[in-house]
């Protein structure tokens, strides 16, 4: 008999690339919810969705090839599924890649989860010619299999269904025993007998078998863990030992012993269910592949989605923008009392919000999921790397560098892409001196419109090299070495309208529960010192240093109020200065100063806030100070070289 | 990089030189400019690799070490050689090269070519994947790293035995893309010089 219940609780684990946030996009829709796992830089997604009379509370695991301990993500997805023992894991295997992705749910069995396998992307798999006996699959894996297109939903309620009926026990399992060769399953008993006996509480954390095989594998995690226990040491002694013998039989790393018998069991699996009825063709998908890694035309293709990637989001938002600020002004400001600036602060905070929202943020997302769930980043990514190589990081480096000119507030919370903290360092000084799109409105309406285009890219090409040359120094006086790329190219996809629609949803709604309060208090804030009097006094007190770039005290407020926004800046130095015509209160040289300086000075204050999320205090106060004397530097050096040559 | 294999070199030179060191001499035998040279030497002495002494320069227990990892690294190096060269039949070449370019004369390296025969080694004719071209297949036989290293790229599906097809490979020591048990995987440069190959064809 089984209890009834009325939540269940479902973790999605699956490896990168296999269609698993398109199924959880499609089941739980809007009601995702993005946070943090405690203590961790990995993201916790989590959806509910009413099925029946049960409530399923479905947790997206991150994506991962494997569950050892390479990576924050694959730590997280183990530790959850061993400890906190979800009712059921769904595990989805991309059928057109049928043999990596088995080698995860393998592993899933070795944990000893209660799994229901998801074969999606069936339809690209019979492309590839690939005939797929779901029957025999699901009698040799002891669990339910359920063929899915999660893309335009086949299958996927029969996913969930099944999935429920596992959780409340109207399904029984009898899920497949993972067995080794002979010598690694003489090892594997003996530890475990070993493990049992010496180490009785950890074993009822975690599998014992389990336990052995990480030992085997010398996993870093459970090593730790072992030898913190009162005998482990002597356990972990017992494993030097038959790992010592079994590398010695088999003349390779015990990693590779493992993992080859992995895979091994998984060829067998395959070979009982997978008859490829035909030779594949060269998929379109494939010479699009070739075509855009071509080290001509690549690289072609790469600055055409790039350029057009800009244009567009600057373009369409610079147009956007205006039409959206004047026509909120018009309806809003008569309505504010006269005299208030407070009131007035807080009004300009949340249309400043708007402003950003709707005609930045919200179509560079949308184009940065169109890149990504069609596969494209990955590309770029790889003609990237040999760059980047340059400065100590890998070409996946690219995509936070990329989200930058956006917004830094995702830019900095996509570094945890990045490996090793060092690399998270250097990328976080990189992104912090990007102009994002609120500079870049800064750049645009004041040198862009009274000194020309050709300036407005001079600076755009000058910061470029300001952050190549910071990144360069970080990774030279950084303590460690670069990290290999090692990537997967997943193929390409036409992407899910629906699922980029969620997937930008649910990110701007998160930027927006950020930022908003931040902008909204902060400018109020602002206009609440204005109407003490106060800004006086603080204007005159960064004046003096100001005088030593070469800009006038009028620029001191505009500069104060771009701390909490960027985009504040301009509106500000248009008060400041009593007009709107820049030309008639800064020289061409003030101009240039006052932009490369705002580009540089400091992150924003939703960016401090990501960054002390994704950093801590101490990473956080380094990127800011390095940006303070880099852009002090920079401006100085600027005002001198361009009074020089007499502007 | 570059840097620190020339503070290697400098070890190796003063080790040579029984601790006197000469920069012009040490600048022309290295093919290094002086103030390069200058430069990892003060360096070493900062790192505590080296210290002073009497006029002498004598290696610290660090640099000892330093200097058994690269030698270490070294014969590697020597093995592949080994086994490339006299496979295309050019010992003599071979010879001239090591006794010119790195001092060993011909009996050392007779010397070493008997313990290399005398060892029950298992030398194979594996070359990094790095070499293969575009549209070529090879068979992994090893990863040449670090445990980590090596179970990344078994868990990605690189492991020994298993058949990889070269599909692309990017400008200036760009990365490899690799086709490997149904799915493209990118390595890059420094990751895909580690792993060793077979080539099939």
């Amino acid at each position: 008999m089984y209890k009834p219940k009325t939540t269940i609780r479902i973790a999605l684990a699956a490896n990168a690339n296999t269609g698993k946030s398109t199924f959880f996009n499609q089941v739980t829709g809007a009601s995702q919810h993005v946070g943090n796992w405690p203590g961790k830089t990995v993201e916790k997604v989590e959806g509910f969705v009413k099925f029946g009379m049960y409530d399923v509370h479905i947790l997206d695991l991150p994506g991962t090839y494997s569950l050892s301990a390479y990576s924050e993500e694959e730590m997280v997805a183990r530790e959850y599924i061993a400890i906190h023992k979800p009712d059921v894991v769904l595990n989805i295997v991309d059928a057109s890649a049928i043999e990596r992705n088995l080698y995860l749910t393998v592993q899933l069995l070795e944990l000893e989860a209660p799994i229901v396998v998801a074969l999606n992307m069936i339809d690209v798999a019979a492309k590839k010619g690939f005939k797929i006996n779901v029957e025999r699959f699901s009698e040799i894996l002891g669990v339910p299999v359920i063929p899915m297109v999660a893309i335009s939903g086949r299958g996927v309620g029969e996913a969930l269904s099944k999935a429920v009926e596992v959780a409340i026990g109207k399904i029984k399992t009898s899920p497949m025993k993972v067995v080794y060769g002979l010598e690694v399953e003489k090892a594997l008993s003996k530890l475990t007998e070993e493990l049992r006996e010496k180490l009785p509480n950890m074993c009822k954390l975690y599998p014992a078998r389990w336990l052995a095989i990480k030992l085997l594998e010398e996993d870093e995690d459970i090593l730790r863990k072992v030898s913190n226990e009162p005998g482990g040491p002597e356990v972990i002694k017992l494993s030097k030992d038959i790992i010592e013998q079994l590398e010695a039989m088999h003349g390779e790393p015990i990693q590779a012993i493992i993992a080859s018998e992995r895979y091994a069991i998984v060829n067998r699996i395959v070979k009982e269910v997978l008859t490829v009825e035909k030779e594949p063709l060269v998929t379109f998908g494939e010479r699009l592949d070739l075509l855009t890694t071509h080290m001509v035309w690549g690289y072609l293709i790469l600055i055409a989605v790039m350029s057009s990637v800009f244009a567009s989001v600057f373009m369409v938002g610079g147009f956007l923008s205006g039409l959206i600020e004047d026509s909120l002004s018009t309806l809003i400001t008569p309505l504010i009392p006269e005299g208030s600036n407070f009131i007035r602060g807080l009004v300009d905070g949340l249309i400043a919000g708007v402003v950003l929202v709707i005609p930045y943020v919200i179509p560079f997302y949308l184009i940065l999921f169109f890149l990504e769930n069609s596969g494209y980043l990955p590309r770029a990514a790889f003609l990237l790397d040999a760059i980047m190589h340059r400065i100590g990081l890998h070409g996946k480096a690219f995509i936070p560098l990329l989200l930058g000119y956006g917004c830094n507030v995702p830019a900095c919370l996509g570094c945890r892409i990045m490996e090793t903290s060092r690399e998270k360092l250097i990328l976080g000084l990189m992104i912090t001196m990007i102009p994002c799109a609120a500079r870049t409105i800064i750049i645009l309406s004041l040198v862009g419109k009274y000194l020309g285009v050709h300036v407005a890219l001079a600076i755009y090409a000058l910061d470029l090299i300001i952050v190549f040359t910071v990144g360069k120094i970080a990774s030279k006086s950084l303590p460690g070495g670069p990290v290999g790329l090692i990537m997967e190219m997943p193929p390409y996809r036409m992407p899910s309208l629906k699922v980029i629609a969620v997937e930008t949803y649910v990110r701007v709604r998160e930027f927006i529960v950020i930022a908003f309060p931040l902008l909204i208090v902060g400018s109020g804030f602002v206009g609440l010192l204005n109407d003490l009097n106060l800004l006086k006094a603080l204007s005159n007190a960064f004046t003096p240093a100001l005088n030593l770039l070469g800009l006038p005290s009028l620029t001191a407020i505009p500069l104060i109020f771009g701390i909490l926004r960027k985009e504040l800046t301009i509106a500000m130095l248009a008060e400041a200065a009593g007009t709107a015509e820049f030309n008639t209160v800064l020289t061409p040289r003030q101009m240039v100063v006052f932009s490369i300086f705002t580009i540089l000075y400091i992150p924003c204050i939703a960016t401090i806030i990501a960054l002390l999320k994704e950093y801590g205090l101490r990473k956080t106060a380094l990127i800011a100070l390095t940006n303070i004397s880099v852009a002090t530097i920079v401006s100085a050096l600027a005002n001198v070289v361009l009074k020089s040559v007499g502007l | 990089m570059e840097f620190e294999k020339t503070i290697i070199e400098l070890l190796e030179f003063i080790t040579a030189n029984e601790g006197k060191l000469n920069l012009d001499e040490a600048s022309k035998k290295l093919n290094t400019s002086k103030e390069e040279l200058a430069k990892a030497l003060n360096e070493a002495l900062n790192r505590g690799l080296i210290h002073k002494f009497d006029e002498r320069f004598k290696l610290t227990a660090q640099g000892e070490s330093l200097l058994e990892s690269h030698r270490e690294e070294y014969l590697h190096r020597m093995v592949h050689n080994y086994v490339e060269e006299t496979t295309v039949d050019k010992v003599q070449d071979w010879n001239r090269h090591w006794s010119l370019r790195h001092g060993f004369n011909l009996e050392d390296l007779n010397a070493l070519r008997g313990d290399l025969k005398a060892i029950p080694a298992r030398i194979e004719e594996t070359m990094p994947l790095i070499t293969l071209s575009e549209g070529e297949r090879g068979k992994i036989v090893y990863v040449y790293g670090g445990r980590g290293l090596i179970r990344r790229l078994a868990d990605m599906g690189l492991t020994p035995g298993v058949e990889i097809v070269v599909l692309r490979k990017a400008l200036l020591n760009g990365p490899v893309e690799v086709s490997v048990r149904g799915t493209n995987l990118a390595l890059g440069y420094g990751v895909a010089r580690r792993v060793f190959v077979k080539r099939v064809s």
